[in-house]
């Protein structure tokens, strides 16, 4: 198989990826278990549930689709919640520009995906499952049908799976059809459902009233991918591969200037510096320029200056120096990019992206890039911005602070981190009002 | 142009069959799928309305997924749209450069066909071949690492399919 | 309670989380509230009276949390949030700011920002003065736009395709009021959120001009905008909010009643604004929206009275008239005796007048030979339950039966047509998840939505009754204990239904034996579930049997007496039920009491000082042959139209042109005003005060709001001079002054009074109300029937009394459309929905259209044996093979031409549902 732009190198198969490339067909149940597969599960059926919660807790999965929230917070708090039927849902909306990681284990190992998925319903007693995959990646989600058909057929899935009576579980494959707002979990319910995706209110949260109104479970494709690690690991073996405020491997999206492209598994507290220079990551840039900045965890994460980038390549370090792990993107900018041009074009996504419900993101979005191009006209004329950058920080703030969801809060982190760390980039130097 | 989609009611029906099960959930699968296999890569209003009745969903329901979707078109296409990643990786992998070789080859601006209906292209958000990019959309298939001799190669390929689908 | 077909944004804030019963303490501004667990700041705040500003935020709905106008500050809270109040839950303890420093920007910024893209036309606005972003951007200092350099957004062009109203979307402030309250309210959902972020719009599908759309043009959306992006024409053009005064008062439409503010401008009507009422939650259709007020000031009302002088009608003098009706009356009753005479009340005009009417003819003309409408439309029901089970009106009330129900049984109804403010409350009832069976010939528009619709043929409603028992029995889903308790007669019943096989009336009524089975099962098991119906099942030559087939199945299977069940006539009048109640009827006094009982003629005697005849009257159904036989001579018609709304025209002309002296008392020249001998000119609703009383039993206030110029009278004065000139001196003080005599001879009115009606948030009185501290009766028959025990009466299937031949191949049904109401004495004077739908039609099957030659849009004739007319064919599905229908609104094609007259035998009610017809081409 040829090189999607993943980086398919025996040095990078840790744990998530170690099947890829091993397959002779990646829909292919026979091939999955030859390789290992469907252990996780085996092994999660002979546990008795809360047991179970424990290994996910202890294992101190954070959910891998940006918001790192505690999976096993979220996996016990759907646990204690009565209503029934339960739903899983699972996040293939991968839309953060500079992701990429969902789309190769949905390409290349489904399986291990639909494992988790199987382990949570489960645990759960889930009846039906659905996956949402973004509505560009075909390919993923005809492999994902077949391999889903093919489970059923095996015993995998569908009813008395593995011969247990009782444990039946529907799988869904569900399509987006191109829009990042989707990938909000309240958004994608709504799609499932066979709404338009517009975020809901919230409260009530989906772990209460989620998909048809009852208790709902979402997680990233690749939060699930890491769920039948941990039953084989169990939850400290996987807490071990990492650090303690976040275990397990993360999958890294190199792009940009990167000179090495691609996906790479690093366990959690690989130093920061390796992961953008070690010759098996990133391997600094493809001009042999110096980094200016990189963009990480994601079109919502902020930016870091080689200044923030001594440290580890984990959660808490990275909050602790104002960057953001997010999705596991890394966008690498060599000093050819302009830091103000690139802000620009990231106002641009959210420009398009904002699903236009409430008002200040709806609006404010338009006048935030309104505003850069207003402070890139200045710059060149040489004229005075220092009125524009403030305006520009008011109405981030106010974004920040009222949206509704997460797209809105979080679609001034890039120009705020720019601001903190550049200022004298916007053409105006001086104490950032922030 | 006509301005319909062209799919008959036995074409329509084949792909609802495929989503029986529950096919409001898969209301989304529906409409690209109709739209893959009609003419002219859009839904029009007649093939809306039929959704929105087989579905028991508001028509006004199914025209706010058509209009809100980046994939979902509500007016004709032009037979090859060549969707351009415009977001930021790809965007300091000089994607604006891929647009403006785009404009040239095909003599047209963003968003605009050429007269013969064929060619068109437009900046779209990140599709995921990041580690590609710059990189295009045509269809359902992806090229990556793109230089003015692909794209060139690219048009060409598409009117050599063009030439040998209107064989007899 | 089921929500699976929504989402979270379907459910009330408060069902979110369960009572759990319980309060808590919070403090809003520094000051300390405590409200139930599940209250959102904003309703705590609510408590307080502190006023936080919104412009999504709509108490009918789920809150948005869209235009984030509400955002206030918490204590504590979400580090660098500021949450929206109509969202967040209260918890215990916690510190809310409304005003903060903080919250005050916030809120500044949201304006800012939607000022930003305001189309600045408030001169021309229909809102200027009354719109929410004028009063906030004031509150908020914001007298200039701080992006009004930056890029505007271009939000499309206005919308002015229909007749009502307008969008302007370069005045929308996304508040999405608009598709809310049309998805979730009126459950008709025709407006799309359109597109993504800030080209967001809203439009109907496919960016369609409005007028094109599936909107059913109810007004609500209008109603609900809070800025000027959706204005009534009227608005726009006719007045602003300061120059005009809110009367409360009743829709003068249909038997829903539902509560509006008439806006008046210098004594001129010029405008409606939905009120919170019992039955229709604020929300109204375009007819009362929109069609009822402007006939009020038709240049075509009557203003003086007239009188035929050499076969001419010509103006005169109150006294000539008064006088001359006065007279001949007296000199007809000389000659002829009391009972040559009669009366049609007026089943539009209030109870107090409905009173004064009866009076007249009972105490005055000295005879029983009373009626009014209700006779050709639901006298079947008031005849029919008043026999099974004591009292003839709609058991329930319209807010249980749509909000309590889990299956509704909808039969021989249209409802979103006919009653559409009922019908978008059962659509509403379906959106929370409830199932609907719909029995009807046509498949009306809730057919959509129905679990079950069994397209019976006309006519055979007494075998589909049959046929749901004897499933229900065999099944052995009976409510046998409130049988045994509660009922009597059941066993004579129990053995009719053993013949009704689900085969037998499948053939009969042309439905699929197993859609009986499953409708009767589903309605059976259902926990609560109500029978709601019209006049499809009671205007038929069996009409009165079908009622009574209705309360068998209900008491059958125990669903009576509670709420969200009952049986459930839609009365069409806005009075109808008060007509009925005041008794304008043959054989009952006011309140129902008979005539045929010697204590009650006794008491009104006493009341009215004047013996009471025992003679139980004609109906008006048998008034109009008697007429033509001579039997009656003279006729006292007040506020019908005989010659539009009663069967086989041809034989009403002859009846009307033959009486010796004819009154009619009406606001316009009808087509049987235009045969009086003297026509007195009467006052619409909005120039009167007195009550309605809807279809569930409630009475509810009717205030004057304009008056107009000359010398008009009350419809009550000019009876009251009629009764005086002829002897009987009768005068009254005020309309509050006739109900506190009501409440004097009517023990189910004993209660009510003007007084009671106009305290402070009263929702009106639903009878029997006894005595003034009774509060009204929700549901009647709970303990015991009226009549005590309920009478089972059983019903064998009768074929329709025309039923198609050689001659005349199809059967024709009748019935009413959305945007006219009956004879369109209202709606048809008001441009906008005459724009909307003006001319005749006849619907068709598209196989039998085709056989005949007919395509969609031809002219037709057609023809029954009683006469011919010409129309428009709309050729489709809606009705059967070898069934047609039409409306009676349009005089372009008047089908009462070709209606039959054959009535029912204990109701005298005609068969408007079922005759013979032939169509072919013009």
């Amino acid at each position: 198989m040829t090189n999607d732009g993943f980086n398919n190198d025996g040095i990078n198969k840790k744990v998530l990826l170690k099947r890829i490339g091993q397959y002779q067909d990646p829909g292919s149940v026979q091939d999955y278990v030859r390789l290992g597969g469907f252990e996780g599960l085996r092994r999660a059926m002979s546990m008795e549930r809360p047991q179970i919660l424990e290994e996910i807790d202890r294992a101190m999965l954070r959910g891998r689709g940006g918001a790192a929230y505690p999976a096993g917070r979220k996996w016990r708090h759907l646990y204690d919640m009565e209503a029934e039927p339960k739903y899983i849902v699972c996040n293939g909306d991968e839309g953060e520009p500079g992701t990429f990681k969902d789309r190769l284990l949905l390409e290349q190992d489904p399986f291990c995906v639909l494992e988790g998925m199987l382990i949570a319903a489960y645990v759960f007693g889930a009846k039906d499952a659905y996956i949402l995959i973004r509505g560009e990646y075909r390919r993923a989600k005809d492999l994902f049908r077949r391999a889903v058909a093919n489970a059923e057929a095996a015993g995998y899935a569908g009813d008395d799976i593995l011969g247990l009576p009782g444990f039946s579980c529907r799988i869904h494959v569900v399509s987006g059809a191109g829009s990042y707002v989707c990938g909000e979990n309240s958004a994608l319910l709504n799609t499932i459902e066979g709404k338009t995706g517009r975020p809901r209110v919230k409260p009530p949260h989906l772990a209460e009233f989620g998909l048809h109104l009852k208790p709902t479970l979402v997680n990233n494709v690749e939060s699930f991918a890491c769920v039948p690690v941990i039953l084989s690991l169990g939850g400290q073996g996987f807490l071990e591969l990492g650090t303690e405020d976040g275990g397990g491997t993360k999958l890294v999206c190199l792009s940009g200037h990167a000179k090495n492209r691609g996906v790479f598994e690093i366990p959690l507290g690989t130093p920061m510096e390796e992961v953008l220079y070690g010759d098996h990551f990133g391997g600094g840039t493809v001009s042999g320029r110096p980094i200016q900045f990189c963009h990480f965890g994601g079109q919502s994460g902020p930016l870091g200056f080689p200044e923030q980038l001594d440290g580890l390549f984990s959660y808490q370090d990275m909050w602790d120096r104002d960057l953001a792990l997010g999705t596991g993107a890394v966008v690498v900018m060599d000093d050819r990019v302009d830091v103000v041009e690139y802000v620009r074009e990231v106002a641009v996504f959210f420009v398009h992206e904002s699903c236009g419900k409430c008002t200040p993101c709806r609006l404010g979005a338009t006048r935030m890039l309104a505003c850069l191009d207003g402070i890139l006209a200045e710059r060149a004329a040489g004229g005075e911005t220092s009125g524009m950058v403030t305006e520009l920080e008011g109405i981030m703030r106010h974004v920040t602070e009222l949206s509704a969801c997460g797209l809105g809060q979080t679609m001034g982190a890039a120009v705020g981190s720019a601001l903190k760390y550049r200022r004298e980039l916007f053409g105006f130097a001086g104490e950032p009002a922030l | 142009m006509s301005g319909l989609s062209g799919l008959s009611i036995e074409g329509r029906q084949s792909v609802l069959r495929r989503y029986s099960d529950c096919p409001r959930e898969h209301l989304l699968d529906i409409l690209l799928d109709l739209q893959r296999a009609g003419s002219g890569g859009h839904i029009d209003e007649e093939t809306a309305i039929w959704v929105a009745e087989e579905l028991d969903i508001a028509v006004a329901k199914v025209y706010e997924a058509l209009s809100f979707y980046t994939m979902l078109h509500t007016r004709e296409q032009a037979r090859f749209v060549f969707e351009v990643c415009g977001s930021t990786p790809c965007f300091v992998n000089k994607s604006q450069e891929v647009g403006e070789i785009l404009s040239r080859q095909l003599g047209v601006g963003e968003e605009q066909m050429t007269s013969d209906g064929l060619f068109a292209y437009r900046f779209v958000p990140c599709f995921g071949a990041c580690a590609e990019g710059p990189a295009i959309r045509l269809g359902d298939e992806l090229y990556g690492n793109l230089t003015e001799k692909r794209i060139r190669e690219l048009i060409m390929a598409c009117r050599d399919r063009l030439g040998e689908a209107d064989k007899p | 309670m089921n929500y699976e077909r929504n989402g979270a944004d379907m459910m009330n804030q408060a069902d979110f989380y369960q009572e759990s019963g319980g309060s808590l303490a919070l403090t809003i501004d520094g000051y300390l509230c405590r409200v139930p667990v599940g209250s959102t700041i904003l309703e705590a705040a609510g408590t307080l009276g502190i006023d936080i500003p919104t412009l999504c935020y709509l108490k009918q709905l789920a809150p948005d949390g869209a235009c984030r106008l509400c955002v206030v500050e918490v204590e504590g809270g979400r580090k660098g949030g500021l949450p929206a109040a109509c969202t967040e839950k209260c918890t215990e303890g916690m510190k809310v700011w409304t005003l903060s420093p903080r919250v005050v920007e916030a809120r500044r910024f949201v304006l800012d920002l939607l000022l930003s893209r305001h189309d600045f036309q408030c001169f021309k606005c229909g809102r200027n003065g009354s719109c929410k972003l004028q009063d906030y951007a004031l509150a908020y200092g914001l007298t200039e736009n701080m992006y009004a350099k930056g890029q505007g957004i271009s939000a499309g062009l206005p919308d002015v395709s229909h007749p009502l109203f307008t969008f302007k979307p370069g005045l929308c402030v996304m508040c999405r009021r608009c598709t809310r309250v049309c998805e979730k309210l009126q459950g008709r959902d025709v407006i799309s959120i359109s597109r993504r972020g800030a080209s967001t719009r809203m439009s109907p599908a496919f960016g369609l001009p409005w007028a094109e759309s599936d909107c059913e043009s109810c007004g609500n959306c209008v109603s609900y905008c809070p800025t000027g992006a959706l204005t009534s024409r009227d608005n726009t053009k006719s007045f602003r909010a300061w120059e005009v005064e809110r009367v409360r008062t009743t829709c003068p439409h249909c038997g829903t009643g539902c509560q509006y503010d008439l806006l008046v401008k210098q004594n001129r009507l010029v405008g409606v604004e939905p009120a919170d009422g019992p039955a229709n939650g604020g929300l109204l259709c375009v007819k009362g929206k929109f069609g009822s007020y402007k006939f009020v000031h038709s240049p075509e009302r009557l203003r003086q009275p007239l009188i035929r002088r050499e076969g001419i009608l010509e103006p005169a003098s109150w006294d000539e008239a008064l006088d001359l009706v006065a007279d001949r009356f007296r000199h007809l009753i000389a000659e002829h005796g009391s009972d040559a005479v009669a009366g049609f009340s007026c089943a539009r005009a209030t109870n107090e007048d409905n009173y004064v009417f009866q009076k007249m003819v009972r105490a005055v003309f000295g005879t029983n030979n009373v009626d009014n409408c209700a006779r050709v439309c639901h006298s079947a029901s008031v005849h029919g339950l008043s026999m099974t089970l004591g009292s003839g009106a709609m058991t329930n009330s319209i807010r249980d039966i749509t909000r309590e129900a889990d299956v509704i049984l909808l039969i021989g109804s249209n409802p979103t047509e006919a009653h559409p403010v009922v019908g978008a409350q059962i659509r509403q009832a379906l959106l929370r998840g409830a199932k609907l069976i719909v029995v009807d010939p046509r498949k009306i528009d809730l057919t959509k939505q129905a679990t079950v619709h069994l397209q019976i043929r006309p006519g055979t409603n007494v075998a589909f009754a049959n046929g749901m028992m004897h499933v229900i029995l065999r099944e052995g889903l009976a409510d046998r204990e409130f049988i045994e308790k509660r009922t009597e007669g059941f066993e004579e019943v129990e053995r009719l239904v053993a013949a009704y096989t689900p085969e037998r009336v499948a053939e009969i009524c042309r439905i699929d034996p197993e859609d009986l089975r499953q409708a009767a099962i589903l309605y059976a098991q259902a926990e609560r579930a109500p029978i709601i119906y019209c006049l499809g099942v009671t205007e038929h030559s069996s009409g009165t049997e079908g009622v009574m087939s209705l309360s068998n199945i209900a008491m059958l299977v125990g669903k009576i007496g509670k709420p969200g069940c009952g049986v459930n006539p839609l009365r069409g009048q806005n009075n109808v039920q008060g007509a009925c109640d005041m008794g304008a009827l043959p054989y009952d006094f006011p309140g129902y009491q008979k005539v045929a009982n010697p204590d009650v003629r006794e008491k009104f005697a006493r009341a009215w000082g004047v013996p009471m005849r025992d003679k139980i009257g004609l109906t008006a159904t048998q008034v109009i042959p008697a007429a033509r036989e001579g039997l009656i001579k003279g006729l006292y018609i007040f506020g019908e139209d005989p010659m539009v709304t009663d069967p086989d025209t041809a034989h009403v002309r002859e009846a009307l042109e033959g009486l010796e002296f004819l009154v009619v008392q009406e606001l316009f020249l009808t087509e049987t005003a235009a045969l009086a001998d003297v026509v007195l000119p009467g006052v619409s609703y909005a120039e009167k005060e007195g009550t309605f009383v809807n279809t569930e039993r409630r009475v509810q206030r009717v205030r004057r709001a304009v008056t107009l110029d000359g010398d008009m009278k009350q419809d009550y004065e000019i009876i009251c001079e009629i009764m005086t000139r002829m002897g009987y001196p009768c005068r009254y003080e005020s309309a509050a002054a006739i109900m506190d005599e009501i409440a004097s001879v009517v023990p189910i009115y004993g209660g009510i009074s003007h007084e009671r009606l106009d305290a402070a948030g009263a929702a009106g009185l639903q009878w029997p109300c006894p005595d003034p501290a009774h509060r009204g009766t929700s549901f009647l028959h709970e303990e015991r029937f009226s009549r005590g025990l309920g009478l089972f009466y059983p019903a064998e299937y009768r074929e329709a009394k025309e039923m198609p031949d050689g001659l005349y191949p199809l059967t024709m049904v009748t019935g009413r459309m959305l945007y006219h109401y009956n004879a369109r004495a209202m709606t048809g004077r008001t441009e906008g929905i005459n724009a909307l739908a003006n001319t005749s039609y006849i619907e068709m099957n598209a196989g039998d259209a085709l056989l005949l030659g007919v395509g969609d849009g031809d002219r037709v004739v057609v023809a029954s044996r009683r006469g011919e007319i010409e129309t428009t064919a709309r050729v489709g599905d809606v009705v059967s093979p070898g069934e047609v229908f039409m409306t009676f609104h349009f005089p372009d094609g008047n089908v009462n031409k070709l209606t039959n007259p054959a009535l029912d035998e204990i109701a005298w009610i005609p068969e408007y549902k079922v005759c013979a017809v032939r169509v072919t081409p013009a």
